[in-house]
């Protein structure tokens, strides 16, 4: 009946080879879908690789609640390894009538969004790397990068110390930088001051965080509130960087009468200049 | 003796070889030129600090293809230096991002290199590319077609999609295979040639390949979609269905849930001259498949999920586009094309075209998966929905009637109304913000002054309490057939609840075109909106200055 001239036993055999070969790739996952957190609360060990996750939020951006809940779970797995720093900027930021009237925007947030090209939100950089890809990422790929960039054999250890004064509110900080080999390449110190559990409101979409479309009681978490030197920091050192040698950089600022010291912390980041990577990062809370 | 024989012959091979390859081939191109040069412009919000010494915007592109007998290639080069203001900054750079090679004989087909492919509908493949959206998912791999019999037509493909400039490496992004068969039973049965009924069968399935290094899900590396077509035709009624099924497919889109995804796509419709009517419906759940579960923008799309609404052009019209939600959408669309015949009392000398269209898209239903898991949990199943029911909540509604008039050899008109709903809030994600209904009208009047000179008119009124309030938009174009055409237009905003921000967007145009050739200038402001093209839309952010688009092709 079928009018084939031309169809051969071999057409019809890579036909079905063909369909095998395309369409045998099918995993149906089973529970448990979620990933039960190991030990990896990390400290034990002399230098350990910690990871910063930048998190690019707005209180009017619907879908930034869900991501840092998502940054939350991470901060589970991966304990102190995982350092998160929430940077307000962009339209979701903006200033708008009640209740989205906090202004959680800094200079230094906003020249790095401007500078990284974040223009969707909620975006995020993980130890500002490209992992071979690009460096401005949705959250979808923030969990593998996080697990790539912990697995790396630490290069440089950093220690904070803070001293926090509550009767004139003033804060020293002290931070000691070491790196595990020579390098001619420059490296520059960033150091912010953070605040976590912000009360105020957030736009939400995702029923499963929170109330839609407002959480009127939302509270903003690992909040950076300033560059305590400048958008960019400053060199580790003016000179070629030596192995073991401990780079010694010292601030002090008064913390502003809004802010929480008690949920106040430093975070201090070394980074490579020539692509703005992140070596490595460490998080001190100030009343520690 | 024999050498030099040797080389006398096979000079003389490839002077003939080359012969044919210069005087038998085609070689067909096409090139465009978009630029934008902008400046701060206070009174629409556009400052220095807006424009951040990006002061000009070009997206220009050169295609060319060869083609000798069964065999061409072709190479399509970019260059977004810097990218117009709207478009992704990741587009910045430049290169051949597309090229290809290809052999089509009657019974199969090759191609290497990059290529556009869909199979059926687009429900769980589709690759293409939208140069105003500044979109594009090619694959880059190899694409076979096999024509076994007569109706008979098998597609295989596999490769790698497009992320702007960057290279596929180390599995920085999923793979794609997929395989899809077609029969048409009337070329292929013997004796159903002239059947009055036609029928044809579809059916495909694609796969995509993507490493799981997630620490927090359980993810599946290989994810697979199918989907069964058919297209029924007698006499004037055509009926065409498709029906999709994915895989549990968690995504940043999807919010890492494990639910499977499903689509249904049916069209009916009657065709007569003077005559047309098309109903459709459409049912979307959970059917985001993009070839990076982590991305969630307008990028690595395997497939497409078709829009059933109207595409406007009108300008005011045209402001609030529906989007494709592809985490769950039900839609129906009615239209009715109607020629009022000449010589009756309505259609006059030269009859009347009416036509109608009504589309509506709502949510799907969700309801928990169990008692103590909210809806869309991440690491869950996410929810259940019936099939068949439908969400009271409605994301777009769009009822418009347009009447097109010819009066006389010198005037015409079209005519339009349009009433729209539409939730911004899910749409452009503008969360809490109320729903925009508006009534639109318009008029749009063309005079022929000679057979070469003509004018048209456009004014239109877009009337709301919500968003930005009320518009008026005017637009006067003098034509000079066949290469000038010169244009004024305004749309003023004067609805703007915020009176500080009841702007006026004025632009003023030419444009010459000779033959293939088109060049346009355009100075003046352009509004901030949207705009979409089968669903797939793009920010437009306000801007002011000079814009030049020059096209060609030979």
């Amino acid at each position: 009946m079928l009018n084939l001239p031309v169809m051969k036993k071999y057409t019809l055999l890579l036909i079905a080879l063909l369909a095998f070969i395309f369409i045998s790739g099918c995993d149906k996952i089973d529970p448990p879908y979620v990933n039960t957190p190991g030990d990896n609360g990390g400290g034990e060990e002399e230098l350990v690789q910690k990871v910063l996750l930048e998190d690019y939020t707005g209180h009017t951006c619907v879908n930034c609640p869900a991501a840092a809940k998502l940054a939350g779970d991470l901060k589970q797995l991966y304990g102190e390894k995982l350092i998160i720093m929430a940077v307000h900027a962009g339209y979701f930021a903006e200033v708008e009538s009640p209740p989205f009237d906090l202004d959680l925007r800094t200079q230094t947030g906003n020249s790095w969004n401007a500078d990284f090209g974040v223009i969707s939100y909620p975006s995020g950089m993980i130890n500002r790397g490209f992992f071979g890809d690009r460096r401005v990422v949705g959250k979808g790929d923030w969990a593998p990068r996080v697990a790539t960039a912990v697995g790396i054999d630490p290069k440089a250890g950093i220690e904070i110390e803070t001293t926090y004064n509550e009767s004139d509110r003033k804060l020293e900080i002290k931070i000691d930088s070491r790196f595990l080999e020579n390098t001619n390449e420059n490296y520059f110190l960033q150091v912010c001051l953070l605040e976590d559990s912000i009360p105020g409101a957030q736009r939400n979409n995702d029923a499963s965080v929170g109330d839609t479309p407002t959480i009127t009681d939302y509270f903003h978490r690992h909040v950076l509130r300033k560059g305590v030197n400048g958008n960019y920091g400053e060199a580790v050192t003016a000179g070629a960087i030596v192995a073991n040698e401990n780079y010694t950089h010292e601030y002090s600022l008064n913390l502003n009468a809004d802010y929480k010291a008690k949920h106040c912390s430093v975070i201090a980041f070394l980074y490579r200049t020539s692509d703005n990577e992140i070596l490595q990062v460490e998080e001190r809370h100030i009343l520690e | 003796m024999r050498k030099v024989f040797s080389i006398v012959f096979l000079l003389s091979f490839f002077y003939s070889y080359s012969q044919d390859f210069i005087e038998k081939a085609q070689v067909n191109g096409s090139f465009q030129l978009d630029g934008q040069y902008y400046h701060a412009d206070n009174a629409i919000g556009i400052n220095d600090s807006t424009i951040d010494g990006r002061k000009l915007g070009l997206n220009g592109f050169g295609n060319i293809s060869y083609t000798l007998g069964k065999f061409s290639a072709g190479v399509r080069y970019e260059a977004f230096l810097t990218p117009i203001a709207g478009f992704d900054p990741l587009q910045q750079g430049n290169g051949v991002p597309y090229m290809w090679a290809s052999y089509q004989s009657d019974f199969i087909g090759v191609t290497v290199g990059n290529f556009y492919e869909q199979f059926g509908n687009g429900l769980i493949l589709r690759t293409y590319e939208e140069w105003t959206l500044g979109y594009d998912n090619s694959l880059n791999g190899m694409k076979l077609v096999i024509r076994p019999a007569t109706g008979i037509t098998v597609k295989a493909v596999y490769g790698s999609q497009r992320y702007y400039w960057q290279k596929f490496e180390n599995g920085n992004r999923g793979i794609v295979r997929g395989l899809d068969a077609e029969i048409d039973l009337n070329s292929t049965i013997k004796g159903w040639e002239s059947a009055p009924i036609r029928v044809i069968f579809g059916a495909s399935g694609v796969s995509k390949y993507q490493k799981d290094s997630d620490p927090l899900f359980n993810l599946p590396e290989n994810v697979s979609a199918f989907a069964g077509r058919m297209n029924l035709s007698a006499g004037k009624f055509n009926f065409a269905t498709e029906y999709a099924n994915k895989i549990n497919d968690p995504s940043a889109i999807n919010n890492f849930i494990y639910k499977e995804g499903q689509a249904v796509l049916s069209s009916l419709s009657f065709s007569q001259p003077g005559l047309g009517v098309v109903l459709q419906l459409k049912r979307v759940d959970n059917m985001s498949f993009k070839s990076d579960r982590g991305v969630d923008g307008n990028a690595l799309d395997i497939n497409f999920l078709p829009p059933i609404n109207r595409t406007h052009s009108y300008s005011l019209a045209a402001r609030y586009p529906y989007a494709t939600q592809p985490n769950g959408e039900m839609g129906m669309q009615f239209q009715l094309n109607y020629k009022i015949p000449k010589g009756s009392k309505l259609g006059g000398k030269y009859g009347t075209g009416v036509a109608v269209n009504f589309s509506q898209v709502n949510d799907i239903v969700r309801n928990p998966i169990n008692d103590t898991t909210p809806v869309n949990s991440q690491g869950t199943l996410g929810y259940e929905s019936d099939f068949f029911k439908v969400s009271d909540h409605i994301f777009f509604r769009d009822l418009n009637i347009e009447i097109n008039k010819k009066f006389s050899r010198k005037w015409k008109a079209v005519v339009q109304y349009m009433n729209l709903y539409y939730d911004i809030a899910t749409i452009e994600g503008h969360a809490g913000e109320e729903p925009v209904k508006a009534n639109i009208g318009l008029v749009d009047v063309t005079y022929n002054i000679s057979n070469r000179n003509s004018l048209r008119l456009e004014l239109q009124g877009l009337f709301t309490e919500q968003d930005d309030g009320d518009w008026a938009a005017a637009m006067l174009e003098y034509t000079i057939a066949p290469t000038w055409f010169f244009t004024i237009a305004d749309q003023y905003n004067y609805g703007h609840p915020d009176k500080s921000q009841q702007n006026h967007y004025y632009a003023f145009s030419l444009g010459y075109v000779k033959q293939a050739s088109r060049i346009a200038l355009t100075y003046g402001r352009q509004s901030e909106g949207v705009i979409c093209i089968g669903g797939v839309c793009r920010q437009v952010p306000a801007s002011s200055g000079l814009t030049i688009s020059l096209s060609t092709s030979f």
